[in-house]
């Protein structure tokens, strides 16, 4: 298993997290790192396919069949993209008899 | 000498990837050029290296990756300028490669959506939605240390299958 130090920083740079100097350090290290260079690929790959194709993987039917998500997952991973929401209702004038009376006359 | 000629390909073959990988990540994989800068980069590191530029102050690899990052800037420089005076047409993506790649990402695709749900949540809120370690642990109700252990088990699991 790799115990290197910079592994830590894959992912913050892979996220572009890392401030110019840490960025810096980090290539300069992979260049010398096999190890941190293998998994540095490894998980780019991975996070390219997520961030391109995450609508599919995540909201496209990515439970399988009879899995039920307990409420606690579901309110956690809360995630509406903006092409799985629904629209919102058209508003509709209330009816007359709701409406507050404004002029009302006494009597 | 065909003896340092054969280093000197060992060199360039060993150092190929990371430097490909630095400048593609730098310029964007789709941009036509990438391949001809990081050719360029590893003849200016050979002659380098033949010169007797390279005295072993640092490491070959440090060596190798300050020459990357001069060759970047300029390249970024020069586009720059050319930008000013309006775009290049971009060229068309070898269909081939396109194919090969897209296979790979429906694959990759395939093997996430098989992950137990708690892998797949980890994923989803720290790749997908980009949340710190210490956000997904908060949503998950688990602990920073136990989202990078399923991260990176989850990352562990798919690496095998992609080798498979």
């Amino acid at each position: 298993m790799n115990s290197c130090r910079f592994r830590q920083a894959i992912d913050d740079y892979l996220l572009q997290r890392l401030g110019e100097e840490e960025k810096a350090g980090f290539e300069e290290h992979f260049f010398n790192c096999r190890d941190c260079f293998e998994e540095l690929k490894a998980r780019e790959e991975i996070l390219r396919v997520i961030k391109a194709r995450g609508g599919e993987i995540f909201t496209g039917g990515a439970e399988p069949a009879g899995e039920a998500i307990e409420p606690g997952r579901r309110a956690a991973l809360r995630f509406k993209p903006w092409w799985g929401r629904p629209r919102s209702d058209p508003v509709s004038p209330p009816a007359p008899s709701a409406l507050p009376r404004l002029h009302s006359r006494p009597g | 000498m065909p003896g340092k000629n054969e280093d000197h390909d060992a060199l360039l073959a060993q150092y190929r990837p990371v430097v490909s990988f630095r400048v593609r990540r730098a310029l964007g994989g789709d941009i036509p050029d990438w391949e001809d800068v990081v050719n360029e980069i590893l003849t200016q590191v050979l002659e380098k290296v033949r010169n007797g530029e390279f005295r072993g102050e640092c490491s070959l690899g440090t060596f190798i990756y300050t020459v990357t990052s001069r060759r970047i800037v300029d390249f970024i420089r020069q586009k720059t300028k050319i930008l000013r005076n309006g775009p290049e047409p971009a060229e068309p993506l070898d269909p081939q490669e396109s194919l090969e790649s897209r296979e790979k990402s429906d694959q990759l695709v395939r093997h996430i959506r098989t992950l137990k749900p708690k892998y797949r949540d980890v994923l989803f809120l720290f790749y997908f939605q980009e949340l710190k370690r210490e956000e997904v642990a908060r949503r998950l109700g688990i602990t920073p240390a136990k989202v990078s252990e399923r991260l990176h088990y989850a990352q562990k699991l798919l690496r095998k299958k992609i080798i498979k």
